[in-house]
């Protein structure tokens, strides 16, 4: 057997243009497979890696799917920024667990300077490679990409650029140190710069005029908070009997019994009126990331927000699950464009392989004589239409990791192993099929190639 | 001893024609020339001693092995082994140079490829400068020289020729002749041409003329 196979594939090497435009034409088709597989496996265990089991995001009223973009995935713009009072009032719902703030507003070299507190990085179990994490304002700890590719690194000053591009406005009064270096975790934190809350006041200077945007800004929040401050001074008396309602309820929900509809319609009312006096009025946040005391919070909490506050709260999975959809449809197009690439090389290996076959009919002849079974004849060429198939799709895969390779923080992580792979080596079995259904048609006319025939004409 | 030997042997071809051919007895190490015009039969009957073809009746001998009894598979095991045939068209792979077109084709036989041997038949066909050579940059006369010693690379007892000439101008034609009937003679082989070549006639004595 070990000779009809040398014998293949000294006749494939033979017409090398023809047996290279056939790979050529199936590793095409192989590649764009392969970069679909590993664009599907990346966003899917991305956006489960970077929801980290976040249950809710509040920020500025806008576009849901935005504000989880900007908040969890740090790929778009914020819908906008949310005053620290409306945040302590979702903080001190009983039906939330936990919260941490993020307030962004400039980048460092493309990089987001990402305002949060240490929960952040425990939420992402994010581990230093290098120094410690940050205690005061204008200090920052950055994420491994970060660190590569801006060559910072602990002790390291630099400054902030507004916004997200990174030609801007510096802000070069203010310097940042790096007090810690994170290694990769194959998150988004990777690509970010942590900082305190506090540091993204400082530098935005709620308390100086940095820019006239900003300034008017915080003139709005200042006034419509002092609106509210007189509001709740008039109807100090009527909180008091709201206070023991609310207490009541809460007490329900911290017994884990259930609110009837009335009561959590009422419940929702009482916390979006309740005001925390101690709110600093210029200070806000872009979002707030939320996780539920109870599954019963997803009912009735984003509901009270959205109706009842200026703020709005999305679902990361819901709204995760739509972009997958969105994205879905663009990916599905392109996996038919692989296919019928696919489909259209499986022909031209068919076409080839018979051409192969009726060129060489008198050389088969002779290995017939030669003392070739019918079936060694059979093998030849499903030999052929296997190696042609096979080295389509090693070639396939070598362009796709290739290209991966060059496409800017797209690491393939440990899910490599045993999503990727696992699927590419489907595809290599159900590459072998097609090569053995592209030589089927040739093997069928050797099989019942009648030697006589062929040796007399 | 009895090399070929054929008994009321006819074949019957798809189109219902059938041909009924003339009881042959050949002896070992016998030259025999197989004479006869287009469409008598010559390349079937030669067809039919080489086992690539069955006959409808008749029995069929060949190095006292019967040949009506053996299997498909068997039949090409034997025919490997046993019998050696030149074509007027020589068909050699255009991938392979000839040594390895020889190399192979010794393998396909089942028998371990004896390099020794091959490397004797170059020498004694004079082509030993030519097997790294593939066959496109050949000429017919050296490609025939080739061809017999492909014939003979598994040691065959028995050489079938056809129309081995037919394509080769009338020097090319005597020094093939030459050659195969030499080769045969010191290698002990029976041969058994079949041709409607005239230039062949003279060389051989034992003629098997069909109508």
């Amino acid at each position: 057997m070990l000779t009809i196979v040398k014998i293949a594939l000294a006749k494939l090497f033979h017409k090398t243009y023809n047996s290279a435009l056939s790979v050529l034409l199936f590793a095409i088709g192989v590649a764009l497979i392969s970069l679909i597989i590993k664009t599907e496996t990346f966003l899917n265990n991305q956006i489960k890696t970077n929801l980290a089991g976040i249950d809710l995001i509040v920020g500025a009223k806008g576009s849901p799917l935005q504000l989880i973009l900007s908040s969890v995935l740090h790929i778009d713009a914020p819908t906008g920024n949310i005053p620290l009072d409306e945040v302590q009032k979702v903080q001190k719902n009983p039906l939330v667990k936990h919260t941490i703030p993020i307030a962004l507003g400039d980048n460092h070299k493309g990089f987001r300077i990402v305002g949060t507190h240490t929960d952040y990085l425990q939420l992402y179990s994010c581990e230093l490679q290098k120094g410690h994490l940050f205690s005061k304002p204008l200090e920052a700890v950055i994420g491994a990409n970060v660190s590569e590719k801006t060559d910072l690194k602990s002790g390291d000053t630099f400054t902030g650029v507004h916004g997200f591009m990174d030609a801007g406005h510096s802000h070069d009064d203010f310097s940042y140190t790096v007090t810690g270096v994170l290694k990769k975790s194959g998150n988004v934190t990777d690509n970010l710069i942590l900082t305190p809350v506090e540091s993204v006041w400082m530098v935005h200077g709620h308390n100086q005029t940095e820019d006239s945007d900003h300034k008017e800004e915080t003139h709005a929040h200042d006034e419509e908070s002092s609106h509210r401050h007189h509001q709740n001074h008039q109807h100090h008396e009527s909180h008091t009997h709201d206070d023991e309602t609310l207490e009541h309820l809460n007490h329900k929900i911290s017994h884990g019994e259930e609110l009837t509809e009335e009561e959590t319609k009422l419940f929702s009312e009482l916390k979006g009126t309740l005001v925390i006096d101690n709110t600093k009025p210029a200070e806000a946040v872009t979002a707030l990331l939320v996780f539920y005391k109870n599954p019963q919070a997803a009912v009735s909490l984003p509901r009270a927000i959205n109706e009842n506050t200026s703020m709005q709260a999305a679902s990361p999975v819901i709204e995760m699950n739509r972009l997958i959809s969105m994205l879905g449809m663009g990916l599905d197009t392109l996996r038919l464009l692989a296919w019928i690439i696919i489909i259209i090389s499986t022909i031209n290996i068919f076409i080839y392989l018979l051409n192969l076959f009726n060129q060489s009919i008198y050389e088969i002849a002779i290995l017939r004589l030669a003392g070739a079974t019918r079936l060694k004849v059979v093998a030849l060429l499903y030999f052929q239409g296997v190696f042609l198939a096979v080295s389509g799709w090693l070639i396939g895969i070598i362009v796709s990791y290739s290209i991966w390779a060059y496409l800017p923080q797209f690491e393939l992580g440990s899910f490599f192993v045993h999503e990727v792979f696992y699927k590419e080596l489907i595809l290599l079995t159900f590459c072998t099929f097609i090569g053995l259904l592209a030589a089927l048609i040739p093997a069928v006319k050797a099989y019942n190639n009648n030697l006589h025939f062929t040796l007399s004409r | 001893m009895v090399h070929i030997k054929t008994e009321n042997l006819s074949y019957k071809y798809p189109t219902e024609e059938s041909i009924n051919f003339p009881d042959i007895k050949i002896e070992e190490t016998e030259s025999w020339l197989l004479a006869g015009n287009s469409g008598s039969g010559k390349s079937t009957l030669l067809h039919l001693i080489a086992g690539i073809l069955t006959p409808t009746k008749g029995a069929l001998t060949i190095a006292n092995t019967l040949l009506n009894d053996l299997k498909p598979t068997e039949l090409d095991s034997f025919r490997a082994r046993n019998i050696g045939m030149i074509f007027q068209k020589t068909y050699f792979i255009d991938a392979l140079s000839m040594y390895k077109n020889l190399l192979y084709f010794a393998e396909l036989s089942g028998n371990k490829a004896d390099k020794e041997f091959m490397n004797k038949l170059f020498n004694d066909l004079g082509i030993t400068n030519l097997s790294h050579k593939k066959p496109t940059t050949l000429s017919s006369g050296e490609l025939q020289r080739f061809s017999i010693a492909r014939a003979m690379i598994n040691r065959p007892g028995i050489i079938l020729a056809d129309e081995p000439t037919f394509s080769l101008d009338d020097d090319n034609c005597k020094r093939f002749t030459e050659i195969i009937l030499g080769i045969c003679k010191s290698y002990n082989l029976t041969l058994l041409v079949a041709t409607h070549d005239a230039r062949l006639k003279k060389d051989f004595v034992n003629t098997i003329q069909l109508k």
